[in-house]
């Protein structure tokens, strides 16, 4: 037998169709002469239902394993995202899960899923939503009643998304560590440009400026019923399953959602050649341009698979892998992606390579020369065929779990493919000819505008890439947390008002000569701080040197530690070691010393620092005056000196020192004298609005006799 | 009557368990050979497919100093074709490979030399070398091993080597069980290596793929070098660049002879097929291999560590953490007792890694796994952590200790070991959902534990785990002097030079 037979698989028809290649061998090799039965399979169709609410159900029962499955998708995606809020969606996905429902405290919520060994998960992509529940069969009615809960209900509770936005933050603080990442997020900004979501990354800022407000905003626009499909699969029984739905979603309602308008891209291509130095002896590169937008009738969409097969996707016998690696030695990973699914925008068509740095040049031109080929010189007939028909048999590889055949009809459907795709799938690849693929390839290679991203040390490179045109040299900084807030414009009356009030404030806290003669102070408290395994007892000592040494040390469960900063530099003791203080809480707690009261008011009044009065508000139901005062690192101060004995019952100010801003304030009453100056005994802590620390001053000792090696690193 | 109750719940759990390990002891049917082949089958008639895996139990820790890197090399070459595939006609092509071999000897023996190598003699070897290769390409047909998976519907076509083994993979559609093994036992019977030195090429670009450009892959290599003085397991499977350099076609044979015997490995195939007649077509296929003496295992058993070891690695990149402590592998007690604590430490939301390092915004991760780098040999209990700026490694270590003490001195709550029992009699039933991770398990247990069964006593051993037996085995393990402690650094001085031009970070 001179040819190959081979068994394609036409799903859900029944009808087996039948390969022959042509394939001209010189001689017959044993798997030649094997010949295989054919397959006929009929795998379940998923019942598509629809609830009273509009929500949509693609249902197969699978009684296999006691296991119960929904794979959710919600019309919506980080392409909405708006310009100064890049990340709202991703940060809204996962706090809609950690934040707990309304009823549901977040701990209380793991605890429950997984003491029954369920999930319930939410996730984000650019064109849609994801809510996911895993149980087994046993506990169906429960699950479904939590998944319901976080798909309606959910808290999106404050310090939950704090924790999210500072995780974000650290992760844009990281995202320079990988070449690939680095590679791409350059790649595609420099591709879509300022004027596309698909270009735009989350920055500190935008993240900082998410709020819980947004993200319920976010979710009372695009979480309704007529705007969510489950597909559902496992061992139900799917008209009790639907009671049991229309019970746990009773209630929902409808409504209409008004999707916002994602920007259109210029698809003029602006090729460029871009240069990222990283020092390492592999570059990362990325070759690429715009892809293509799919609509519901999309004529090109099979050629294009088998021409993107044969270019680069299809694992190790594309004509990428092929030539750079297994003939040429000059890559581990290499190939191409086209996605071909996005329908809001063009997406993008790139090869990818990571090559040794002084082989650099030449694996882009070997990349660039294999898409040339595909335009120049219509596909062998051999390679055509084995391409079809690895398509055509590995067809049967999109039915084997009845979650993923229901995922994928909803999937379809979401995307508006052709109700038929399925169905003619086979038959349509097979149809598809050499001179389709030169055509498409012709139609979407663009292989004279390409944008190209390399990451390494051009120090190395085999030869200067400016043959590939003119080198952009990027540079990346590490992202910084965004700049204080300037201090507004202030009148003349403002700042007259506000010495006014600085001078009440000295004469009450002891007056100027009294707070001057303070050149130390040492403060021991005794603290209960807000912990998730409850209140924590912590007991401290901080030590004050004006005007800027500090130095504190506190006794917890857990052992003891202290924070040390001699002005210009600090470190931390704890029973692991010395570690010092990385710069950024340096600037804080140089910011703390100048905020310590009996030092702060006596500065005020005798240097320049500009200060005004900025109106009054309550503090603990009495009225107060607004004084605003720069700090050392630049952010802003606010002093709240009350009105009926002048003293400052409370300052708030932002602190940016973990990364993200986070509004603190200190409430101070139970004004003491100590030595003829007052201070305050009580003291509580607020983070953004919640109780952080509540401390009693047990002693205070002003001008002690304090040691040097108080503020030395030990031995 | 609280107690009755909560009783019942627990034989419940309990049962439904047993029902699901039964479930899976009743499916799988084992046949071995004459020779020693071991195959291992579960039908499922799901899907029209099947996942049939081969593992030998041939890994990184089987090389010696001279063949480091070997095992993986050997699984790359394990793709370029046998006498009659990916060549037209191998008579005539063998006697280029030789030639090819004779000058990359050579030529790898004079760069060896480094900075006393004569470098006239290496451009003449390598222009030597080219030109065989050329001539190689006449005979040579790249890549028709894989084509004729890929064109056949496979799916998951790759291998994979450990410490401990190397495991090939694929799916594909039913009705090609015979293809696969035709195609497997060609490769097994007449294997030929040929374009060595492209593919070493490759695997220098791998290497350097998952090592030198990864900040975790550069902290690990370092990490498990410094845990592991003596024991093979501190090795990289990949090799050292210098031993990548001195791999050849000769060792790579040599290698696959000693350690691919039908003895040597495990087979599995799961999925929608006949037992009869899938018994039958192995032995067509695979009977007539001879089984042969087996290698030795490694004799050197890492001494017990003396004191803590701390290791840094400076890179362009944010700091990391990993910690790891010795301990026994199985099938000894604490092993299991060890996987208990895994779960206890960073199994979910509820775990207390997740709860009170990462909830609290010390570290973005905090994740521990018990037995690296293999499970053949003593191993690790291994702990790694990301902080979160301005939290640096050293807040996560401290937290993490933190943790572990917690173990050694207060019992693990009822609820906490109900809920990790829960999780792995649901596990139990959602792997058997998927035809890979059957057989990927399967022939894992098989090959290493030396019998898939061992799964089944692991779930026995985890429901007697007590918390007296958390306690005992964290005092043990947890220990100062038996840990090693890596950290990457962030390298500073690492900056461009030149104009810039503004960039996106």
């Amino acid at each position: 037998m001179n040819g190959r037979i081979s068994i394609g698989l036409a799903i859900t028809t029944l009808i087996v169709c039948l390969i022959v290649s042509g394939i001209p061998s010189t001689f017959a090799k044993p798997h030649e002469e094997l010949t295989f039965e054919p397959i006929t399979f009929k795998p379940p169709v998923p019942e598509k239902r629809t609830l009273s609410n509009g929500m949509t159900l693609y249902l197969i029962e699978d009684h296999e394993l006691p296991l119960f499955n929904i794979n959710g998708l919600i019309k919506t995606g980080d392409i909405y995202d708006p310009l100064d809020k890049v990340g709202l969606a991703a940060i809204f996905s996962s706090v809609m899960r950690t934040g707990g429902t309304v009823s549901r405290e977040p701990d209380a919520l793991n605890e429950e899923l997984e003491s029954m060994a369920a999930a319930v998960e939410v996730g984000m992509s650019a064109e849609y939503g994801t809510i996911n529940l895993s149980t087994l069969a046993e506990d169906t009615e429960k699950g479904l009643e939590i998944f319901a809960d976080v798909l309606r209900n959910p808290a999106f509770r404050e310090d939950k998304l704090e924790l999210r936005k500072q995780q974000a933050v650290e992760g844009i603080r990281r995202r320079n560590d990988n070449p690939i990442q680095l590679a791409w997020r350059n790649f595609s900004a420099l591709l879509y440009g300022t004027g596309h979501p698909f270009g735009w990354y989350s920055e500190i800022e935008s993240i900082e400026s998410i709020t819980v407000d947004d993200l319920k905003a976010f979710h009372a626009k695009y979480y309704h019923p007529n705007n969510i499909m489950l597909a559902i699969t496992g061992d139900f029984d799917t008209e009790t399953l639907i009671s049991q739905l229309e019970k746990v979603f009773e209630g929902w309602e409808a409504a209409e959602i008004m999707f916002p308008d994602v920007p259109t891209v210029d698809p003029t291509p602006k090729p460029s050649v871009n240069y990222i130095f990283k020092d390492l002896n592999q570059t990362t590169m990325l070759i690429g341009h715009f892809g293509i937008k799919r609509t519901p009738d999309f004529p090109d969409y099979f050629a294009l698979r088998v021409m993107n097969d044969i270019l680069g996707e299809g694992g190790f016998t594309s004509r990428l892998m092929r030539e750079v690696r297994e003939k040429h030695g000059l890559a581990y990973m290499v190939g191409s992606i086209m996605p071909t699914t996005y329908y809001t925008n063009p997406g993008e068509w790139f090869a990818y390579s990571q090559t040794r740095t002084d082989k650099t040049a030449e694996a882009i031109s070997l990349i660039i020369d294999v898409v040339k080929g595909l335009r120049d010189t219509p596909v062998p007939e051999a390679e055509l065929q084995r391409t079809k028909d690895s398509l055509i048999n590995s067809f049967v590889f999109g039915f084997e779990s009845s979650a993923q055949i229901a995922f994928q009809q909803m999937m379809l459907a979401y995307r508006d493919f052709k109700p038929d795709f399925l169905e003619t799938f086979t038959a349509n690849i097979a149809k598809v000819t050499a001179e389709d693929v030169q055509a498409v390839a012709q139609k979407y290679l663009h292989p004279d505008a390409l944008t190209i991203v390399t990451v390494g040390n051009k120090e190395n490179f085999d030869r200067p890439l400016d043959e590939f045109g003119e080198v952009n040299e990027i540079e990346i900084k590490q992202p910084e947390p965004p700049p204080a807030e300037p201090m507004p414009e202030a009148s003349e009356a403002d700042m007259v008002k506000a010495k006014e009030i600085l001078a009440a404030a000295v004469a009450a806290h002891g007056g100027l000569e009294k707070l001057q003669a303070v050149k130390n102070m040492v403060i021991e408290a005794q603290a209960s701080a807000n912990s998730p395994q409850g209140p924590m007892q912590i007991e401290g000592t901080s030590y004050y040197v004006f005007p800027d040494k500090f130095r504190q040390d506190l006794k917890m469960a857990q052992g003891e530690m202290a924070t040390v900063f001699d002005g210009s530099s600090g470190f931390v003791i704890t029973p692991m070691g010395v570690q010092p203080i990385p710069p950024q809480i340096a600037d804080s707690i140089k910011d703390a010393v100048f905020r310590e009261t009996s030092w702060l008011l006596p500065r005020l009044s005798q240097n320049d620092i500009p200060i005004q009065y900025a109106g009054t508000e309550d503090v603990a139901g009495k009225p107060a005056s607004i004084l605003l005062v720069p700090q050392p690192s630049g952010e802003m101060l606010k002093l709240f000196v009350s009105e009926e004995r002048h003293y400052v019952v409370k300052i708030s100010y932002r602190d940016t020192s973990q990364g993200v801003a986070v509004n603190r304030e200190t409430l101070m009453e139970d004004y003491r004298d100590v030595d003829g100056i007052k201070v305050p005994y009580h003291v509580v802590q607020n983070v953004e609005g919640q109780l952080f620390t509540e401390s009693r001053v047990t002693s205070v000792t002003l001008n002690a006799e304090l040691d040097d090696t108080l503020f030395q690193e030990p031995e | 009557m609280k107690k009755i109750r909560y009783l019942l719940i627990l034989f419940l759990v309990a049962l439904h368990g047993i029902a699901s390990a039964q479930n899976l002891a009743d499916r799988v049917v084992e046949h071995t050979y004459p020779n020693g082949l071991k195959l291992l089958m579960i039908k499922r008639d799901t899907s029209p497919t099947i996942a049939p895996y081969i593992l030998f139990k041939a890994g990184s820790v089987d090389e010696s100093d001279d063949t480091r890197g070997i095992a993986h090399m050997l699984e790359h070459m394990l793709f370029k074709g046998t006498k009659t595939i990916g060549t037209k006609d191998y008579d005539k092509e063998k006697v280029v490979l030789a030639e090819i071999d004779r000058i990359g000897d050579a030529l790898d023996m004079e760069r060896a030399k480094g900075s006393r190598a004569d470098a006239d003699k290496i451009a003449e070897l390598e222009a030597a070398l080219k030109a065989q290769q050329e001539l190689a390409k006449e005979w040579i047909v790249t890549g028709e091993y894989t084509e004729i998976y890929t064109q056949h519907g496979s799916t998951g076509f790759n291998a994979g080597t450990s410490v401990d083994y190397t495991i090939y993979t694929v799916e594909l559609p039913s009705n090609k069980l015979e293809l696969w093994a035709m195609l497997e036992s060609d490769r097994l019977k007449n294997a030929v290596l040929r374009e060595f030195y492209v593919e070493r090429d490759a695997v220098k670009e791998e290497r350097r793929m998952r090592v030198d450009t990864q900040p975790g892959g550069k902290l690990y290599e370092q990490f498990i070098a410094a845990a592991f003085t003596a024991h093979p397991y501190g090795m990289p499977i990949i090799g050292w660049p210098s031993d990548i350099a001195m791999l050849n076609r000769r060792k790579a044979e040599e290698f696959f002879k000693v350690h691919y015997a039908p003895n040597n490995s495990v087979m599995v195939i799961v999925g929608n097929i006949n037992i009869d007649d899938t018994i039958a077509l192995i032995e067509k296929y695979f009977g007539d291999m001879q089984a042969q003496p087996l290698p030795s295992e490694v004799t050197t058993i890492e001494p017990s560590q003396e004191g803590e070891r701390r290791i840094e690695v400076e890179f362009d990149a944010e700091p990391q953490l990993m910690i790891g402590y010795h301990k026994p592998t199985i099938p000894h007690f604490d092993d299991y007792v060890l996987d208990m604590i895994s779960a206890i430490l960073s199994d979910g939301r509820t775990s207390r890694f997740y709860k009170n390092i990462v909830e609290e915004g010390i570290a973005v991760s905090a994740n521990s796994v018990n037995g690296y780098p293999g499970a053949r040999y003593n191993n690790l209990f291994f702990i790694t952590g990301t902080p979160r700026s301005p939290h640096t490694t050293v807040d996560v270590e401290e937290a993490i200790y933190t943790e572990l003490e917690k173990l050694k001195t207060e019992p693990v709550a009822e609820k906490e070991f109900k809920r990790i029992l829960k999780q792995i009699d649901a596990d139990f039933i959602r792997n058997l959902s998927s035809n890979a991770g059957m057989a990927q398990q399967l022939a894992f247990f098989e090959g290493i534990a030396g019998d898939w069964r061992y799964v089944l006593g692991w779930r026995e051993n985890m429901y007697k785990i007590t918390p007296e037996d958390i306690m005992r085995v964290a005092k043990t393990y947890f220990t100062k002097s038996n840990r090693t402690v890596g950290t990457l650094i962030k390298k500073e001085d690492a900056a461009p030079t030149g104009d810039k031009a503004e960039g996106y970070e």
